[in-house]
């Protein structure tokens, strides 16, 4: 189940707001979260809730045993075995058919392993709350069913933000009463949806029609034809099809953390922020500063810190930055494109910290334009699992196949998109954000004008963007989520 | 990142109205008898709530298919989708919009001339054909991915929508040797073979150049490729010519993929000029207007608003014409309007005038001598409104719909009902197909030949 579905919306959603809503204690209201989480999993993978119930319950085993352990090494001991029971089961469900390709042709067995929803985001937040135990930077919960709700709750389950014990425990668990802010959150969670339904769905849809559907593209049999096709884009085409999937990936991902915001608002759970405007950035380094924070957040506090991060010898540093990219990369996806992904901004990565970076901060525009180009060829390879097609489109963006700079039907293509196009630059960028902001510092509350304001932005157009939203998702439309696979 | 540095705490009250929108909706999602079952716009039955199975519990269809109907049959489907498409509408400001993939169009192959007097000469000793040539089609070699290329690609140009040709060789030549192979079958009893394909609008109302820029194929290109590769005792009607000579009446529905009834009657007379009959005069026949119709392209416009709504006009051919129509194979007939009255239904359903898509309708002119000739007319919903014309040459004129008919290949039925002529007029996107060509090879000789 996707947060942008009617079924969602109109099934589980209200639902689940009305019974936490009738709820009188926290205790009660966890468990009523639990039960929905449960079955908002469930409905997605039925089988995989028994593993989502079984790495919980290992996790706040570990935990507790990281807790009881006297020694220092008997604590790491209980953190090596969460770590080998997580990493081992995601490394099974997720990267066996991609390690079995090393040596030869796929077992039929490994062939028909399914992904699970989500466990990319659960098995992380999970390994998180161990490693926060053994540093003590977290208290081991006592509570098993705490630890399944932690890692099960359906705001942040499957599409992150990857929400880290430490921050959700007081919220989650503690005594204090929870201070929901209803309307903000309402208003966050519509400013996701219409961002998904209304932007990102579009985009994506263009995104499909002039750089294939990712089924045409993922049909082996098709090769020929798909490589025809995007050699024969127009300049024009191939980089008005990169940019609709830029933008898509960005709104489609960004939507989702936005409804997990803002739901989590709705209750009184603040969960961190996941995104900030990432393609404003004038350098890759400021780019995933920006882009899916929690993740690069996860990578540099459990990995490349413990490696050693910046300090020692430049080989050192340098080997550090390449295991979080590699593993970056691989995080995405078990295809080898998302590691080269990876691999791409680390060389960027590698140049800015070299010398490209005070460069750059003196190039203002030129800056923003470096970034946007590496992003976008990186979304070249990250769209594309076959590197053969990517290389082709690769070719196109810059007329290397004899391609024509435009076309007639590429020219109605950004014709016939041009606002929404707009909309979605502008609403990757923080003018918006900013106007809202001089808005309400300028109109008080209280004051008519104040009222005014927060009538417009708080009340009606959170209830717009459902009925826009509702409407465009009548149908069963074109609806599909990215990080989903993740 | 949105509204994370909050200058307000806004007061939940503000929230009201999203949880009123909220909850009635999900009140009314949860009436079920609200929920519609078919879509009159899209001409299709909506998703079902599924069968319970514990394979289907354990894989996660249930679900999936219970999220598909919760949305395909939300309550007030239709009046949602056209607020969709208003929302939509504004995303260009392009005259002309893409609205589904335009897929790059295989080239039609260079055909021979035409070999004079086929056009409309139905003797064959006058049409020779240089036998001696093996035929060369030359061109692309379509191969079996030709099939992905065909047609189906939606597009609107001002006020009216159009599909996308696209021309698959495999294709062509399948529908040719389907023709050519029914010709041989019958060649002993006494029937004339007809093709009339019916062009669609793109090839008709918009420029050639145009066209291509559009990634759709020449039409009259694709009918002299299959006319030039059929048998020369086969009357080839140019179909694509006779409609272009009117293309600035209105021959085309906008928001609907057919022709109108004086489109269908143009290729009616080009027929009859092919065949050496006389054809009735329009002014003979009385035009009935149905009203407004808004047709099955309509809820996929891009800009719905920029629409030109259409009107249904049907001529009552005269004479005592009594229809006799099978609603299943094999079953027994009974009697339906030629032209039913759709005067007070919506306006979708307006081009139901011409009858639904029966298997077979044995349309009967009384009026003309029991010795008048009698005719089959292969077609689709296309032919629907072609059919009523022929009763004013035929006495008999059997409709067969060669999507629904299989009582008995075409060659036992000319055989069984002592046919004259059989006209083929699939519509040309068909003819581009491959489920198109192999039911027209399947009405014609039989399954599996």
């Amino acid at each position: 189940m996707v947060f942008s579905s009617l079924i969602f919306l109109y099934g589980f959603f209200s639902l689940s707001l009305a019974a936490c809503a009738l709820c009188r204690s926290r205790r009660v209201q966890n468990g009523v979260l639990l039960v929905f989480s449960l079955v908002f999993y469930a409905w997605g993978e039925p089988r995989y809730v028994l593993l989502l119930m079984f790495m919980a319950f290992a996790s706040w085993a570990c935990a507790l045993g990281v807790d009881r352990a006297q020694s220092r090494a008997g604590k790491g001991l209980w953190v090596a075995l969460a770590a080998v029971i997580d990493i081992g089961l995601i490394g099974w469900f997720k990267y066996a058919g991609l390690i079995c390709g090393i040596f030869g042709p796929v077992p039929e067995l490994v062939e028909r392993i399914a992904l699970p929803i989500g466990i990319s985001f659960y098995t992380f937040q999970l390994l998180s709350y161990v490693v926060d135990v053994y540093r003590g930077d977290a208290r081991a919960q006592g509570s098993y069913w705490n630890v399944l709700l932690y890692a099960a709750l359906f705001h942040q389950c499957i599409a992150g933000p990857i929400v880290r014990y430490k921050t959700i425990d007081r919220e989650l668990f503690g005594s204090e009463p929870r201070r929901p802010e209803v309307a903000a959150g309402v208003s966050r969670f519509c400013t996701g949806l219409g961002k998904k339904v209304l932007l990102a769905n579009p985009c994506g849809a263009l995104a499909d029609a002039m750089l294939l559907a990712d089924s045409t593209a993922a049909d082996p049999g098709l090769l020929a034809s798909n490589l025809q096709q995007l050699g024969q884009l127009s300049v024009l085409g191939a980089w008005l099809g990169i940019a609709a999937y830029g933008l898509h990936i960005y709104l489609d991902f960004s939507a989702y953390s936005d409804m997990a915001i803002g739901m989590g608002r709705m209750l009184g759970l603040h969960y961190p922020e996941n995104f900030n405007y990432p393609y404003i950035s004038r350098t890759v380094t400021e780019f995933w500063r920006r882009w899916h924070m929690s993740l690069g957040t996860f990578f540099r506090d459990y990995v490349y810190i413990p490696l050693g991060g910046n300090r020692g010898s430049f080989a050192r540093v340098t080997l550090n930055t390449l295991a979080v990219w590699a593993l970056t990369g691989l995080w995405h996806g078990a295809s080898w494109n998302f590691l080269l992904w990876g691999l791409w901004f680390f060389v960027f990565l590698m140049l800015e910290r070299l010398f490209l970076k005070k460069w750059l901060e003196r190039l203002p525009v030129l800056s923003n334009l470096y970034l946007l180009v590496v992003v976008l060829l990186g979304w070249v390879i990250f769209r594309f699992s076959n590197l053969e097609l990517g290389g082709m489109l690769a070719r196109s963006l810059f007329g290397l196949n004899g391609n024509a700079l435009s076309s007639f039907t590429d020219e109605i293509q950004l014709k016939s998109h041009a606002f929404l196009l707009l909309a979605a630059v502008l609403a990757s960028t923080p003018v918006m954000h900013a106007v809202k902001q001089r808005a309400e510092a300028r109109l008080r509350e209280g004051t008519l004008a104040g009222r005014l304001w927060d009538v417009t932005v708080y009340a009606l157009l959170p209830a717009v963007l459902l009925l826009l939203s509702t409407a465009n998702l009548v149908g069963d439309s074109y609806n599909p989520f990215l990080y989903f696979q993740f | 990142m949105g509204n994370q540095n909050q200058n307000r705490t806004p007061s939940w009250k503000l929230a009201i109205p999203f949880f009123l929108v909220l909850g009635l909706l999900t009140a009314v999602s949860l009436i079920i008898p609200l929920r519609p079952t078919q879509s009159q716009a899209e001409k299709r039955n909506l998703a079902e709530f599924p069968d319970f199975s514990m394979e289907n519990l354990l894989s996660g269809d249930y679900f999936d298919d219970i999220s598909l109907w919760f949305s395909d049959t939300f309550p007030g489907r239709e009046g949602w989708l056209s607020l969709a498409a208003y929302t939509q509408s504004f995303q260009g400001y392009s005259d002309i919009a893409i609205v589904t993939d335009l897929p790059q169009a295989e080239t039609v192959p260079e055909y021979r001339p035409p070999r004079e007097p086929e056009a409309s000469e139905p003797d064959p000793a006058a049409t020779e054909p240089e036998e001696t040539e093996a035929p060369e089609w030359g061109g692309v070699d379509a191969g079996e991915e030709a099939d992905i290329n065909i047609a189906g690609s939606i597009i609107q140009i001002g006020d009216a929508m159009y599909s996308a040709l696209g021309f698959s060789q495999t294709e062509s030549d399948r529908y040719i040797a389907a023709v050519n192979d029914f010709v041989q079958a019958v060649e002993d009893l006494d029937v004339t073979v007809v093709s009339a394909p019916a062009p669609t609008a793109i090839g008709i109302l918009v420029e050639e150049q145009f066209q291509e820029k559009l990634h759709s194929v020449s039409q009259e290109k694709t009918l002299a490729y299959l006319h030039d590769g059929m048998d020369s005792s086969v009357v080839k009607v140019d179909t694509v010519s006779a409609l272009r000579a009117h293309n600035s009446e209105y021959i085309y529905f906008r928001t609907d993929h057919h022709w109108t009834a004086l489109g269908a009657y143009y290729s009616y007379r080009a027929v009859c000029q092919a065949l050496g009959m006389e054809p009735v005069e329009l002014d003979a026949m009385e035009a009935w207007d149905q009203g407004e119709f808004v047709g099955s392209q309509f809820g996929r416009a891009a800009r719905p608003q920029k629409l030109k709504h259409d009107n249904v006009v049907a001529y009552i051919p005269k004479g005592n014409i009594v229809n006799t129509v099978t609603e299943k194979n094999g079953a027994g007939g009974f009697e339906y309007p030629l032209l039913a009255d759709t005067t007070q239904r919506n306006k979708n359903a307006k081009y139901l005038v011409f009858g639904t898509d029966w298997p077979k309708a044995h349309i009967e002119n009384r009026s003309l001598p029991a010795d008048a000739p009698s005719c089959v007319v292969v077609k689709d919903s296309f032919g629907n409104c072609f059919a009523p014309f022929l009763t004013q040459n035929f006495r008999n004129v059997y409709s067969l719909d060669y999507r629904k008919f299989r009582e008995k290949p075409l060659t036992e039925f000319v055989e069984e009902y002592d046919i004259d002529c059989v006209i083929f007029m699939p519509y040309l996107t068909a003819t581009q197909s491959g489920q198109g060509t192999k039911m027209i090879r399947s009405i014609a000789l039989g399954s599996g030949k």
